[in-house]
């Protein structure tokens, strides 16, 4: 392959030919000061707040501040390449990102540019990087399911497109993994996926999109990197960047899940930035609007009107707590912003329940009315009997003899907990959550050893997957009807039970 | 401050805020004395005595010499050169601990003066020197458009290549070579991406 030059020579020709000297009449100030990622600019006396400004060389400032005598300007670039007495323009636009299909499979920056070596982004649209949310008449409450393929939160904590669902937990309890596997359960569903990276250690980054390459996932994901090396304007832009992304298919009718890893960092280096910009520091020094920093972002995940397309943005926000302190400042304002929250322990992470998910605390507001029927059926009671297990489990460790039936509840709520217990990056379909959700909460568990359970799944999807597709099919089919593993004398329960009692036969 | 340094205000944003209240206070009490244009000479000229002499500036800013010494000082230096108005204005700059400040306040009252009179700055950069009629010329023709009295500075400067470009506040004409070869610049390379993406396969020989 080789690029001709002669006919690029001939669109520059054209060009020079046709050119029409204009005057060009601009706004300009004079550097001030520069520093940590800012600038003091005097002039610009006409620059309105979030508008676009260009430093000598290419580099994109926003004016962030405006003071009566000076414009404090977050610079989007190398700020070290930024002398004091520079001439700064402005450019009367807002900052915008390149949107479209060029973008999906792209590992970018907050500013669109290309990370990933493949050269330049092939997108001729852009969208503003900051935009109002939709109104309330624009939307419509959430009613298709996003499945994320996790058993744990298909089942009890179930999200719905549209939705903003907050991951919450320490450091190394498996936040990203919920995500991860959220995006690797998008395939083939028509779901473009967001990861965005704020503030993440660059190896990090590199291994998850590692594994969405290795599991085919990059064909419909975008990955947004504002590393922990980058400067904090970026690194606080980089949401609303990707954000502005995945709006152009929302706005498409297409349907689209964002993961922000993580909030907490951003609103670090948002603190960063309004301290350098002398903005007064209230609770643990942040600026008084971090709350309007995380809502504003939060609102713009949406489920759309039909009018307007019926497009959605789910969104997972993710925030690291400090040991397990989630009464300080980010972590309330998240919880109260979105509609619920995945909450991780170390305690479970570390005694090998994974995900780790506390189901006590853990809740969904909105995404109940999306589920599947017959997972609705299924899983319904599924979250109070775990909790009375482990009521139940820590009375039984005093020792006491227990009466039959408390034992048969606890030998119950074992083979749960193990149940719902799943390998990272092996998301599963909902029929296959149902089956063995079903199989759990119905007693054709409880003859199986506590540490054959896994094993029992394993095989029991085989067989369901090998010999018996057309119960597999039928569920599928009838998973959205309301009396689907409701009753036990329903066509689709029927079917799921004889070849739960055939496949018991069998398992040794 | 660098001698690369073009930008004729003030940098230090708190001496200006401070000088644009003096300089507020200063035209108030002048145009009621009715002495408006004469007082703004004069500051401007007492300006120029201090910034001539260095050292006696330092000496009216320093803290460490007694304030009836400063007034001593101002009261021998221009008690017959200027005006009473003026000499009390000094000394009350002194007593307040402003004298740093003087040079803010005489950019600041300038620039009001121009502006209560309707005057504007602006300034005229070209390749080249200009020549008299060019640059009344140029006058004529802005102060037509702003439809105020322009106060034209001529600066030269060999980078912009030709062309010209006039500056007026914060606002930039720009009409230089400089600017429309890189306007060609950007435009050719846009048009050649916008070229290359609609139609790879035009470009590309196997």
């Amino acid at each position: 392959m080789k690029i001709s030059a002669d006919e690029i020579a001939q669109v520059i020709k054209k060009e020079i030919a046709n050119f029409e000297s204009e005057i060009d009449v601009r706004e300009v100030g004079t550097v001030l000061e520069v520093g940590d990622g800012i600038a003091r600019v005097h002039g610009l006396t006409n620059v309105a707040a979030g508008e676009m400004v260009e430093f000598p060389g290419g580099i994109i400032g926003l004016a962030f501040n405006l003071e009566e005598n000076s414009v404090g300007i977050i610079i989007l670039g190398d700020y070290l390449k930024i002398n004091e007495g520079d001439q700064v323009k402005s450019l009367g636009t807002l900052l915008s990102v390149p949107v479209g299909d060029g973008i999906v499979g792209r590992v970018l920056d907050p500013l669109g540019n290309p990370l990933d070596g493949k050269g330049p982004v092939n997108s001729s649209e852009t969208r503003p990087v900051e935009i109002i949310a939709a109104g309330v008449a624009e939307r419509q409450p959430v009613s298709e399911p996003m499945q994320t393929g996790i058993k744990a939160v298909d089942a009890m904590t179930p999200v719905g497109r549209g939705q903003r669902e907050l991951i919450i937990g320490d450091r190394k309890t498996g936040k990203t993994a919920i995500g991860i596997d959220a995006i690797l359960n998008q395939k083939g569903s028509g779901v473009k996926c967001f990861y965005i990276a704020v503030g993440q250690k660059d190896s990090s980054v590199a291994g998850v999109i590692k594994e969405l390459e290795e599991n085919g996932a990059m064909d419909y994901t975008t990955v947004i990197v504002s590393g922990a090396s980058a400067p904090a304007p970026l690194q606080y832009i980089a949401p609303y960047a990707g954000t502005a992304m995945a709006e152009h298919f929302m706005y498409n009718g297409g349907h689209c899940l964002i993961v922000y890893d993580d909030l907490s960092k951003q609103a670090v280096a948002y603190r960063e930035l309004s301290l350098l910009m002398r903005r007064p520091p209230g609770r643990e020094a942040y600026p008084g609007d971090v709350f309007y920093c995380h809502s504003r972002l939060l609102e713009r995940s949406v489920k759309l009107n039909d009018d307007l397309g019926g497009g959605s943005i789910t969104s997972f926000p993710i925030i690291e707590t400090q040991e397990g302190e989630v009464s300080a400042y980010i972590p309330t304002n998240v919880i109260s912003i979105t509609d619920g929250q995945i909450y991780v322990q170390p305690d479970l992470f570390f005694s090998g329940v994974r995900p780790a998910m506390n189901v006590g605390i853990s809740v969904s507001r909105v995404g109940g009315a999306a589920q599947v029927k017959a997972m609705k059926n299924v899983a319904g009671g599924l979250r109070l009997d775990l909790a009375s297990f482990r009521a139940l489990e820590a009375f039984a460790q005093l020792g006491t003899d227990l009466d039959p039936a408390t034992q048969a509840k606890l030998d119950r709520g074992y083979r749960m907990v193990e149940l719902l217990k799943q390998p990272q990056y092996k998301p599963l379909n909902v029929v296959d959550q149902i089956m063995v959700i079903y199989a759990g909460t119905n007693g054709f568990l409880d003859e199986v050893a506590i540490p054959d359970v896994r094993r029992w799944e394993t095989e029991f999807l085989e067989y369901i997957h090998n010999k018996k597709k057309d119960v597999w099919d039928l569920l599928d089919k009838n998973k959205d009807v309301g009396s689907a593993m409701k009753k036990k004398d329903d066509e689709t329960t029927k079917a799921v039970i004889e070849a739960l009692e055939d496949f018991n036969k069998s398992f040794k | 401050m660098t001698e690369e340094t073009k930008q004729p205000t003030v940098f230090d944003t708190d001496q200006q805020q401070l000088g644009d209240v003096y300089a507020k206070a200063f035209l108030g009490f002048a145009e009621e004395s009715g002495k408006l244009d004469k007082l703004v000479g004069e500051l401007e000229s007492v300006v120029g005595v201090f910034n001539e002499l260095p050292k006696f500036r330092a000496a009216m800013a320093s803290p460490r010499i007694d304030l009836n010494d400063k007034n001593e000082m101002l009261d021998k230096a221009f008690k017959k050169k200027c005006s009473k108005e003026m000499l009390n204005f000094l000394k009350l700059v002194t007593q307040r601990g402003r004298f740093d400040c003087l040079n803010s306040i005489l950019s600041s009252t300038v620039k009001a003066h121009d502006e209560m009179a309707g005057r504007v700055k602006a300034t005229l950069t070209t390749a080249s020197e200009v020549t008299k009629d060019v640059r009344k010329s140029v006058e004529k023709k802005l102060s037509k458009i702003l439809g105020k009295e322009v106060k034209l500075d001529c600066v030269v400067d060999t980078e912009i290549i030709g062309g010209m470009v006039v500056r007026v506040g914060d606002t930039v004409y720009d009409g230089s070579v400089v600017n429309q070869l890189e306007q060609v610049r950007t435009r050719a390379v846009q048009s050649a991406v916008d070229a290359l993406r609609e139609k790879l396969d035009k470009f590309v020989t196997t």
